[in-house]
This record gives C-alpha cells, structure tokens and sequence, in this order.
C-alpha cells in the first residue's frame, strides 16, 4: 500500500477522503497484536450484527440462548479518546504542502477513524486562545462526519494556550482516556502544558504530536527578508539574512526541540515529533504501532 | 592637488548609489510570514555584532571604490617642489653649491644653503644608477672626488656648512670645470645651486642652475660700512661713528640702529632708508679711556642677520703714519710739493698723523713697514721702490697717487701697473698758465657721497670741492674689468677726478691733478683739508684710529709683533684659542670664519702670555653678499636650465596609486560580500 506524501495529499478534494487514505496506509502496515481481544477481561455480550468479529462470537450464550451474541472485552468498550487540536494562528504556517492545521486536522480525522472503527469514542476539541470547540465522545457510526466537519471548519486565529482544553477534559473525564494533542508548541507559556501533565498524573495516557513545518525546521530560505511572527501582540519581526543566521537559528531551535522532550518525558508523556513534509499514514502507524506494544506490555 | 580632468569628479555623486541601494534594500525586503521567528531574532543578536561590522565594511568599501573610479577618470595629480633638472646622457655631474654669506638667507624657516643641500640630495636620490658625482663648495674647501657612490656624495653633502664668506662663484665654476675636463662634453654636467644673485662667467661647459629661492625676492638690509673720525667737540677722544645702511628691498624701512663699545650701549638711534637706496648714520660718542675699544653697530636682525653688525676696533689715542714722497723740493716752502699736504695733515692741536717725508730714491721697505699710508706727491717714476711699494699695499698699506707735470705717464704706468686702479692716458690742459679763465677750467661734478671716504662731507663741504678750478688734469684710459677701480668723484664733463681701488688688503686713491696749487686751486678750498684727512684715514683702514683695517672674512690678517715676541696666540671671537708662528717679529693668521673681534696675546721673554690690545683687529663680512637681487645669467645657460631658475613644478600623478586602490577595494568587496 502506497503512503500518500502530504502533497498528494494535498491533492485530494475533502478530508473524508485524505483521511480515509491515511488510515488505510497506516493499518496496512500494522500488524495485529496476537493478543488483541484475547487476553483483556469479558465485559458484556453484544448481539451480533454483520460486520462484527466471527470469532468473538459466544457459542455457549447461543447454544443457551439460539441467539448469535459476540464478547465484547474491557478496553474495546471502554477507550475514550479525546483529540486536541491547536488551533492558534501559527497552526496555519504552511511551508509544506499542507499547513500545520491541515496536517493536524488530517491526522486527528485518521485518529478519529481508527478509533471509531473500534467502536472508540471520540471527542474533539478545538483551543487557541480559548477552547473554540468541543464535541462531546461519541462512538455512533455518524460521529466520523461530525468530527471531519469539525476539522475542516477549523482556522487559525489567536495565540497558543491549550489548557482550557486540558480543563475540560479533566473535569468531563471520569475514567482512564486517551487524550492526543496536536500542536506546534509555539508561544507557549511556561505552564501551558501544566494542565496535560495533571492529567497524566490522573492516569490518563497522554499523547503530543509536535508538528513542525519544514521552513521552521531546516530555515531553507536563502534571501534577505522581513520575517514576520504569526503570533503574539503586533507580531515579531526580524531582518536578515538567513543564510548567515541557519546555524545560530537551528541551534536555538534544537534548544527548544530538546526542552520540550525533556518536559514531556519527565512527565511521562508520549511526545513525538512530526515534521509535516513527512506521509501523515507513517506518522499514524508509528503512533498505532506504538499503542499497540503499549497495551500488550500492560 | 590637481586634476587634468575636474569634470570627472562628477562622478563621486555616484558614491550615493551603493548608500542608496543598502537603504532601500533593508526598505523592500520580502515580508516573510515565519512562526518560529522568536528564534531567528535570537540567532541574529547572536551574530548581530559580526554581520554588522561585515555590513559597514562592506558598505565603506562599496563607496570607496564607486569614488576612486569617478577620481581616477578625473586623473589626479600632485605638484611637487623640487628643481628640475634634466641629467640627460649626463654620466658625471658636478654638484656646485654656493656656500657664501648670502645662501645663509632664511627663507620659509630654512636657510639657502639647506635647500641646495635638499635639492641636491634629491638629484642624487633620482639619478640613474652608475652616474658619478663630484661636489665643489664655492668657498673652495672641502672638495669631494669622483664617486659614483650615492651614499658618499650624500655624506659629503650632508657634512657641507655654508660659510660667512664672499664667494666668487665664477672661480669656483672654473674649478668645477677642471673636474670634469676629462669627461666627455655630452656626458658631463655642472649644476650649480645658488640664489640667483651671482652673475655667472662665460663658459662653454653645459651648466644647469638650479636657483634654490625659486626666484623669489630676497629682501635684505645691511651695515656695509662704518668709518670713524674725530668727533672735535667731543674732546681728545671724541669719535664720530659712520655707519652705511643698505635697504636691498622695495619698500622704505625705519630701524633702530644700535652702537655698542665694550659691549655696552654707547649711543642709539633711528635710521630711516627708502627703498634699494643706503643711507649714512652718524653716532657721536666719547670713548671713556684711552686704549683700544672693540665695538659694534648693530640692526635688528633680518633674514640674514650676519650683515646687519659690523665689528671694528678703535684706539682714541693712535697716530696715523703718513710717508709722504715728494717728486718735486723746493726750497721755497710754499712752493713745495708737499706744502699744503703737510699742513693739512698736521693742523695744529690735533695731532691725528705722524708725517714724515722722503724722495722716491729713499723709499725703501724699512720706511714702508713703519708707516700706515703713502703718498705720491708728483713722483716722476719709481724704479725698484715699485715693488716695495706693491708688496706694501697688498698686505694692507694705503696708496695716494697725485699727478704733477714730473710725472712719467707711461713710466709710472710701467712702475704701477698692479697698483693704478687704472692706467694714466695723457694730460689735459686749457692752458699753460695757473691763472686761467674759470669759464674754461673744469669743476667736480659728480662725487660719490655715500662712499666712506665721502660720506662724513658735508652738503658745505661738498659745495666748496665743487667749487674748486681745475685747469690741469690727466686723463685715464679705461682698465681691465677684474681691475677696474671705482670713481668717487667725476669732473664736471665725467672724466674721472678721483679713482679708488682694493688691491690685496690694501687701497690705492688716484688723484687726476696735483696736491698743491699747481694744475688747481683745491689746496686752497675749505673742503682740501678734510678730503686730504679722510682720504688718508681711509687708506690707513679706516677713520680716526682705527687700529687695524677690518678684514673681510677669510681675509689673512699681518701681525707685526716686534723682535721681542717669541710666541703668540690669537683668541676668536668664539673663544677658541689658536696659536700662531712668529718670526722675526711678524706672524699672519688666516683663520678668520667666524665675524667679531680677535684678540691677540703674545709672549716674549717673560713666561706668561700677555695681552697685545692694539693689536686687536675686526672680521666683518663682505658687503657684497648682502644685495640679493637676481641678476640675468649668461646666454650659454641652456633654456631648459632657464626654466629651472623659475623652478617649475613636476607634477606627481596619483592614477596609478588610484586604480591600485580601485582594485584592492573591490578585492576586499568580493571578500566582505560573499556568503558563508
């Protein structure tokens, strides 16, 4: 299976579709844990519907009943994932071919359809400055175009600062969630991650998609120009040259790169860096595949 | 500095464009929107400090170099000061300078004698490898041999020192023509550094000279003489001090003048002297002892100062020695030869002369060595005297020559022929007898009243020579220019009345006519006795006891010291003591450089050395330097060297330079303006 770049992505006409093509990529590489559904505890009975597991069908409760009912286990009925998308002004940088904010909406589309699929339920929140969106988790099989809908209705606007989203989802999750940030980290304060942290430490499996454009990673530009900031009050702005300036400028930005790994691994935080120039379907299958040793180690 | 082509300066306008371009480049640079930009502005305080350095730098060598294009289109130049001299094939050059009295003249800050010194080393520094030097001063010493060494003939310039004398530069152009006989014609040169002020002989040598004033004007004043004579009023040893100031500028100068006796003030005043005239000063001073006093006057100093004091020594109390030679006795004294000589010389009450008479036949060198001043009283010939009596004023005696009807015209010319400042031609008569129409005689005309010897007459005095009958004279024919003597008084219709000239160190006064009444009645004239006594002082060296006749600088002075002294030393002006070798009583020093008064002490049969005060004697400098004024040089002088005298000015172009500096500046912009 072919992993669509960003710029075919670019190409395709409506999220639906680039995510779609997203998921298929990234699961078709995956493969599947042995395990899965095998070694977690029995939860409940579901009575069977196409589409639904063959083997998980309970044959004693239909030798006893005359009915088809399928085992439904713990974590395939309980998984409520919350998708984070930042949504400052900075988030609609594009240097690659899709902007940070496409990319993030493309990735979170993906997420969303994946878990869905699993029956997971899905939440999403929007945050730039404030919280601009939330849609409450639901598994129902029309959720996937609520969440799309979403996504593409997002812009970039404000600055950064994602702990009204982090707030919500603390005071609105009872149980252990998963909660997946998409974000470029930028302009952040100090404490503007604190809120995803308490989280973690509330037991909830916290995971950021750092996503970087490549301008902002490698500076390719190679003219003198007014570089202007996106964010902030009356936006940064600074002259030069940048060919005399890359090494200085990547330096401070490995210094930022390597704080910001440092924080979220302190904290225990799965923290992954996405340059957006990179098939969004490998980032995906590297988060998927990466779950998946999570749980059978657990 | 200069430019061949002004209009290209236009250009440096363009030096705006690359100031232009940076600021409007920082003006219109892209707007880059860029999310990380927080870290961009971090990296460039980072490598701020070192980019902007590198942006100025960049910047300064962009404007310099538009400017140095638009500079070397316009072709600079600079015009440098130096004497132009074209060696030509020239391959032995003989440096001449003229080291006399006036290339001590300070110009600018510099004297002459330094800058010839400069130019000279200049010709040497830019001459071709292999071409020889050779350096003659003017005064004559030292003289440098053949060297093609520069280092040498730079030391040896370096080491020259202008002197205080009077140089004659035409003896040293001969010198210097003897150096370079061997050479080829088109190979040799002389170049001659001098002021312009010294007229040049005729030669056939290829001569360039190089005038180190560049023809400026040289103003000068000077003292070019001082004549002492009895001041009667003032008592036995009243003097009356006569000072000749020269103004060789253009404009009239008013001066304190200043005479000073043991080196104290003995009398001031104020001369006043219109331009290029000279004007006779008079002090009246009592010398306060008797004995010899050694004085100056002075002005204040100028440009060069060395002329504006003159020394002299005077004793208030000296008799002057008269010999004087009768070529005609008679026994009726007023009809005698020497009647009115006599009695003009020995006025009663006060006794200036020591006369003493002789004939011809008795004038030996016994008589001549004891006295100051001879005279010849219508002396007939001279026979074997003639050489005694040319030795005698060549070291320093004075001559009177008057006429008679016993004087041998061609005879005396014979006798005197180094003497006669020139010689006798034929006699000129209106008639036979004493008594004459006055329509019909002559009468002095023209006389020289700013001459020494004149210059104490007055306008009465004058009038009364004027006055006198001249019925009798002999006429002269014109001498030799190096000998030629000078006219101090002229008849009415211009024949010469009365003819000085310098022979060694002595003088010799011509006298047309007779000295008593027999071709003329000046004898009776109120102006006979003082001409006869101011002539006479004037031979003897000066005025009124004037113990010595001033040397000139380098001039030998004679000594006669007496059977007694055994040794003898004189002590310079400058404190050095030099001791001098006697014999038989005499001795000569030579070593007269340095200007002002000379001592001497002398030792006989006692032991220690005693001083000799009348003896003392003055070392002035030759008035003759003093005129700076430039004179027209001979026409063998090459144009090319004519054209030197205005010391044109070479001009040093600066394009070259330019465009060397063009080209590292763009080197330096390639290098500033690459990207790393």
């Amino acid at each position: 299976m072919i992993l669509l770049d960003p710029a075919a992505l670019a190409g395709l006409e409506g999220l639906h579709v680039r995510a779609r093509c997203v998921v298929e990529g990234a699961l078709s590489g995956l493969h599947r844990s042995p395990q899965h559904g095998q070694s977690v505890e029995f939860a409940e009975h579901k009575e069977y519907s196409p589409g639904d597991e063959i083997r998980h069908i309970d044959w004693r409760a239909m030798a006893r009943t005359d009915r088809y009912y399928v085992k439904r286990f713990e974590q395939e009925t309980n998984l409520r994932a919350y998708l984070v998308i930042d949504t400052s002004k900075s988030m609609d940088y594009r240097g690659a071919p899709l902007s940070k904010l496409q990319y993030a909406a493309t990735l979170a589309a993906a997420l969303a359809s994946v878990l869905l699929r699993q029956q997971d339920q899905v939440s999403l929140l929007a945050c730039g400055s404030e919280l601009t969106l939330y849609l409450p988790p639901r598994a129902h099989g029309g959720h996937l175009t609520e969440v799309i809908s979403a996504l593409e209705g997002l812009r970039g606007a404000g600055d950064t600062d994602l702990n009204g989203a982090a707030t919500m989802i603390f005071e609105r999750a009872k149980r252990r969630s998963l909660i997946v940030v998409f974000s470029d980290l930028l302009d952040m304060r100090t404490d503007a991650l604190s809120g995803f942290c308490q989280l973690r430490a509330a037991r909830h499996d916290v995971a950021v998609m750092h996503l970087l454009d490549p301008h902002e990673l490698h500076l390719p530009f190679t003219e003198t120009a007014l570089f202007e900031g996106l964010e902030g009050e009356g936006h940064e702005q600074q002259l030069c040259d940048p060919e005399a300036v890359r090494a200085a400028y990547l330096e401070e930005l490995a210094q930022f790169l390597g704080a910001a790994r440092r924080t979220f691994t302190d904290g225990d935080i799965d923290y992954r860096q996405v340059d957006t120039a990179s098939p969004p379907a490998q980032v995906l299958r590297e988060f998927l595949s990466s779950r998946m040793a999570v749980r059978s180690r657990a | 500095m200069g430019f061949v082509a002004p209009f290209f300066l236009v250009g440096l306008a363009a030096v705006a464009v690359p100031i232009a371009i940076h600021l409007w480049g920082r003006s219109q640079a892209p707007r880059q929107p860029l999310a990380t930009v927080v870290f961009l502005q971090r990296a460039c305080r980072t490598v701020a400090p070192h980019r902007r350095l590198r942006q100025w730098l960049l910047l300064a060598a962009r404007v310099a170099a538009v400017a140095c294009v638009a500079l070397v289109l316009a072709k600079p130049f600079v015009r440098m000061q130096r004497a132009v001299v074209q060696l030509g094939t020239a391959q032995n050059v003989v440096l001449l300078l003229d080291d006399s009295l006036s290339m001590r003249y300070r110009l600018d800050g510099e004297s002459l004698f330094d800058r010839a010194k400069r130019q000279a080393l200049d010709l040497v520094d830019s001459a071709a490898h292999g071409v020889r030097f050779a350096l003659v001063l003017g005064a004559g010493q030292p003289n440098s041999e053949w060297t093609d060494d520069k280092a040498r003939i730079r030391s040896a310039l370096h080491a020259a020192r202008a002197s205080a004398r009077a140089v004659d530069l035409g003896r040293a152009i001969r010198r210097a023509e003897q150096r370079v006989e061997s050479a080829s014609l088109e190979s040799r040169v002389i170049v001659v550094f001098s002021d312009g002020s010294a007229l040049l002989p005729d030669t056939k040598e290829p001569i360039q000279i190089v005038d180190v004033a560049k023809g400026t004007e040289l103003p000068n004043r000077a003292i070019t003489f001082v004549t002492l004579q009895p001041w009667h009023e003032g008592g036995p040893r009243g003097v009356q001090v006569l000072v000749g100031v020269s103004n060789f500028s253009t404009r009239e100068a008013e001066l304190p003048i200043a005479l000073m006796l043991r080196d104290r003030l003995g009398a001031q005043g104020t001369v006043r002297v219109p331009g290029q005239s000279r004007t006779v000063h008079s002090f009246h001073a009592v010398l306060p002892e008797p004995g010899v006093f050694a004085g100056r006057v002075g002005l204040p100093e100028d440009a060069l100062s060395e002329d504006d004091v003159r020394h002299f020594v005077v004793q208030g109390d000296r008799l002057l020695r008269v010999l004087m030679v009768n070529g005609d006795p008679r026994v009726v004294r007023h009809q005698d030869e020497t009647f009115y000589l006599e009695a003009a010389l020995n006025r009663a009450g006060q006794p200036q002369f020591d006369v003493t008479e002789r004939m011809a036949d008795a004038v030996g060198p016994a008589e001549l060595q004891a006295v100051d001043v001879v005279v010849l009283c219508n002396v007939k010939r001279l026979g074997a005297t003639a050489n005694d009596l040319t030795r005698f004023v060549e070291s320093g005696g004075g001559l009177l020559i008057t006429m008679g009807e016993n004087v041998d015209l061609a005879g005396l010319n014979q006798d005197l022929a180094a003497l006669l400042p020139q010689p006798l031609a034929s006699v000129w008569s209106t008639g036979s007898h004493r008594e004459v129409d006055p329509s019909v005689a002559r009468r002095l005309g023209r006389l020289e009243i700013g001459h020494p010897l004149l210059a104490p007459f007055s306008e009465m005095q004058g009038a009364s020579l004027r006055s006198a009958l001249f019925w009798k004279r002999v006429l002269l024919r014109p001498g030799v220019a190096r000998d030629h003597g000078s006219v101090l008084a002229e008849f009415d219709d211009g024949a010469p009345a009365l003819v000085e000239a310098k022979r060694g160190q002595g003088r010799v006064l011509l006298l047309v006519s007779t000295i008593d009444r027999e071709w003329n009645d000046l004898p009776i004239r109120p102006g006979f006795l003082p001409l006869v006594q101011q002539a006479v002082r004037y031979l003897a060296g000066a005025s009124m006891g004037e113990v010595a006749a001033p040397l000139l600088v380098g001039d030998t002075q004679r000594l006669v010291l007496g059977g007694q002294a055994r040794r003898a030393r004189v002590l310079r002006p400058d404190g050095k003591v030099i001791e001098v070798g006697v014999s038989k009583g005499n001795a000569s020093f030579s070593d007269t450089e340095v200007v002002g008064t000379y001592q001497l002490e002398a030792q006989g049969e006692e032991t220690r050395f005693l001083a000799v005060p009348e003896l003392a004697f003055a070392v002035n400098v030759d008035p003759k330097e003093s005129d700076l004024k430039k004179v027209t040089q001979p026409n063998q002088v090459r144009s090319v060297e004519k054209k030197a005298l205005a010391q044109g000015q070479h001009r040093e172009p600066l394009s070259g330079a330019l465009a060397a500096a063009l080209l590292g500046l763009l080197l330096a912009e390639t290098f500033l303006g690459r990207r790393r």
